[in-house]
C-alpha cells in the first residue's frame, strides 16, 4: 500500500510544546494515557505524602504541617480520578455519541491530573516544610515568608493547569464544543468536588476512629 | 472554470456526494477506506489519539450527511435534478453507507 500523506489530519504532524503541555489528547488517549495518568497519580500522591499535601476534593490541594501517611494522598487522588471518570462515564451515556470509549474518559482524566505533582513536589522541599510548620506554628518561626507564597503559588498554578487539562480532555473524548460542553463538565465538575469531598473527608474520619481504637496514634502516623 | 487549466464543465446535474467534499475529507475518506475502517489504524497513521480521529469521522459524516440532505431538497424542488439524484448512487443508501461505516469503525477501533 502507498505511503499517505497526513495532509487530511486535522492536526500537525509536529506537535509544540505548548500542545503536549496544554492539550497532549489530541496525541495521547485510552489505555496508554491511563498508564501514564495512574502512575502521575501515585507519584503526585507519594510526593505529596512527604510534603504534607492533601488532595482533599476533586479541585483541592491543602497543606498542613502534619506528616501524612504514604497512602493517604495517593488513595485521594485514586479517589478523585475515580469520581469524575464516574460522573463523566454517565453523561456520556446521556450526552456524548455512543462510539465515546470509558477507557479513553479515564486515561485522559487520569492524565489531565499530572499538574499535581508540581505543588507536591514543591510542598516537599525543606524550605517550604518549615515555611508552613512555622505558619502552623510549631516550627523555629526562621522560615521565609516567601516559601509559602511559592507554595500557595504552585498550588494555584497546579490546579488552574489541571482544571484546564481536564477541560481540554472532556472536550476532546466527548467531542462537544461551546454552551453545551461547558455545562456538561461544569456540573460534572461540581458535583464531582461535592462527592469527593464526602468521601475523602468520610475515609480521613474512618482512619481518626481505627487510630483511636487500635491506639496507634493519630492520622500523623510516620 | 478552473482558474490554472481553463477546463469549464458546466451542466444541470449534481455532483456526488462525496466528490463535494474538500480535499482534505476527500483524502480522509480515501485514507479511511484502505485503512479497512480502522480506527486505530487511522490513529497510527496520522499520529493521533484514538477520540481525535474518531471526531474526525463524525466531523465528516455530519458534512457528508447536511450535503445529502441539501442534494434531497434540491432535487425536490427540481425534477429534472431529481431524475439526475436517482441515477446517481442515491442519497438514501449514501446515508446509510455512511452511518454504517461510522458503526464498522467503531467497531474495529474497539475490537482491536
Amino acid at each position: 500500500m502507498p505511503e499517505e500523506t497526513t495532509d487530511s489530519a486535522a492536526v500537525p504532524r509536529e506537535m509544540t510544546v505548548a500542545g503536549w503541555l496544554f492539550n497532549p489528547f489530541i496525541r495521547v488517549a485510552g489505555g496508554q494515557a491511563l498508564a501514564v495518568g495512574l502512575t502521575v497519580i501515585v507519584a503526585s500522591g507519594l510526593a505529596a505524602a512527604a510534603g504534607g499535601l492533601h488532595f482533599d476534593g476533586l479541585l483541592d490541594a491543602h497543606v498542613g504541617a502534619i506528616r501524612l501517611r504514604l497512602w493517604v494522598p495517593v488513595a485521594e487522588g485514586l479517589l478523585n480520578w475515580l469520581v469524575i471518570t464516574t460522573l463523566l462515564g454517565l453523561a456520556s451515556l446521556l450526552f456524548a455519541p455512543p462510539t465515546v470509549r470509558l477507557v479513553d474518559i479515564a486515561g485522559t482524566q487520569a492524565l489531565a491530573r499530572w499538574p499535581l505533582l508540581v505543588p507536591a513536589l514543591v510542598c516537599a522541599l525543606p524550605w517550604v516544610r518549615r515555611a508552613v510548620a512555622a505558619s502552623a506554628g510549631d516550627g523555629e518561626g526562621t522560615a521565609l515568608p516567601v516559601w509559602g507564597i511559592v507554595a500557595a503559588s504552585s498550588m494555584v498554578i497546579g490546579g488552574v493547569w489541571m482544571i484546564w487539562l481536564m477541560w481540554k480532555a472532556f472536550a476532546v473524548v466527548f467531542n462537544m464544543r461551546g454552551g453545551p460542553a461547558f455545562a456538561v463538565f461544569a456540573a460534572a465538575v461540581v458535583i464531582g468536588e461535592v462527592v469527593t469531598k464526602l468521601l475523602v473527608l468520610g475515609m480521613l474520619n474512618r482512619m481518626a476512629i481505627a487510630a483511636t481504637t487500635v491506639g496507634t496514634g493519630t492520622l500523623a502516623g510516620g | 472554470m478552473c482558474p490554472e487549466c481553463g477546463t469549464a464543465v458546466q451542466g444541470d446535474y449534481l455532483l456526488p456526494a462525496l466528490s463535494r467534499l474538500g480535499s482534505e475529507d476527500q483524502q480522509f475518506a480515501l485514507t479511511f477506506i484502505l485503512r479497512s475502517g480502522s480506527l486505530k489504524e487511522m490513529a497510527r497513521l496520522y499520529g493521533v489519539s484514538y477520540p481525535t480521529v474518531r471526531n474526525r469521522l463524525d466531523d465528516l459524516i455530519a458534512r457528508l450527511t447536511a450535503i445529502i440532505e441539501s442534494q434531497e431538497t434540491d432535487a425536490a424542488d427540481d425534477p429534472a435534478k431529481e431524475r439526475a439524484a436517482a441515477a446517481g448512487a442515491g442519497a438514501d443508501a449514501a446515508r446509510e453507507d455512511a452511518a454504517a461505516a461510522g458503526e464498522d469503525a467503531d467497531a474495529r477501533g474497539n475490537d482491536g
